[in-house]
């Protein structure tokens, strides 16, 4: 029967016993920690092809020869755009257009502003709730001889 | 007299490794950290930066003409102007014109301050960005 004289062989087998479980932990942090900055990652890549999506909006607009033409652009480059997929049917623009000292359209800035709606689910990679709202804004000068 | 210190067991000599490891993997996840916001919110910055820069120059010389050649006050208020409706700040704008004999070029420099997440632990709350963009008035028949 193990009673006395065994205790020093059992604490001796229990050598590094603890240090494995709290390795475990340890795993585990790591783990969470690894899932946190793919998060963080996946946030910024999205903002940045939000950003690019705004960019591209907003020199669209500045190329076309009136306010409604430039709304239709607007539209047509964020449908072409991979947006939809990513923003998954929450997204929005707004245009907003200062004009030129004279007054016209041309010459002067248009300014585009997407908002896009992102799950954490699929910033995470794995099921998490709520979602997030990402939102940037592009100015372009507005082509003063556009016709 | 010399005595040989009594040999300890495996547990005791694992005593306290795990706090090491946990602080190394603590400041492996916030250089990460700092490397994937900081840097990125950098990154953006610097895209805005450059994108305004270069707006503003195209700006300025878009009001040119001809008939209607500007002087460098007028052309570098312009690129101010523009700026600012792009959220640029007068002060953090320069904006430098280079005659040349076909035109005039219109260098536009930004600077943007965006704060920092991560580095603010390190004392950095804020970054300074440079951009630089140019324009050039070219006329064609």
């Amino acid at each position: 029967m193990d009673t006395v004289a065994g205790r020093p062989h059992a604490i001796h087998a229990d050598a590094g016993v603890i240090t494995a479980v709290e390795m475990l932990y340890l795993l585990l942090f790591g783990l969470v920690a690894l899932l946190f900055l793919g998060y963080l990652g996946r946030l910024h890549a999205a903002s940045i092809q939000i950003q690019n999506a705004s960019q591209a909006a907003a020199r669209a607009a500045s190329l076309s020869t009136d306010p409604e033409g430039a709304t239709r652009a607007v539209d047509e480059t964020i449908a072409a755009s991979a947006l939809g997929a990513r923003c998954g049917g929450r997204l929005s623009s707004e245009l907003d257009w200062s004009p030129s000292p004279t007054g016209d359209w041309q010459g002067g800035s248009v300014t585009v502003t997407i908002s896009c709606t992102v799950t954490n689910d699929s910033l995470a990679g794995v099921w998490t709730p709520g979602n997030r709202t990402i939102r940037a804004s592009d100015t372009q000068p507005i082509d003063r001889y556009q016709r | 007299m010399s005595s040989t210190p009594s040999p300890r067991p495996d547990c005791e000599r694992d005593r306290g490794s795990l706090t090491i490891i946990a602080i190394l993997l603590t400041l492996v996840c916030l250089a990460g950290g700092a490397l994937i916001v900081d840097g990125g919110r950098a990154m953006s910055a610097r895209r805005h930066a450059a994108g305004t820069a270069e707006a503003s120059a195209r700006y300025a010389v878009a009001t040119l003409s001809l008939a209607s050649p500007a002087d460098d006050t007028t052309i570098r208020a312009r690129a101010v102007a523009f700026a600012a409706r792009a959220g640029v700040s007068a002060d953090d704008i320069d904006v430098a014109v280079v005659d040349a004999v076909d035109g005039p070029t219109v260098v536009v420099t930004i600077t943007e301050h965006p704060t920092t997440v991560f580095l603010t632990l390190g004392g950095a709350s804020t970054m300074t960005i440079h951009a630089t963009g140019s324009a050039r008035f070219v006329y064609s028949t």
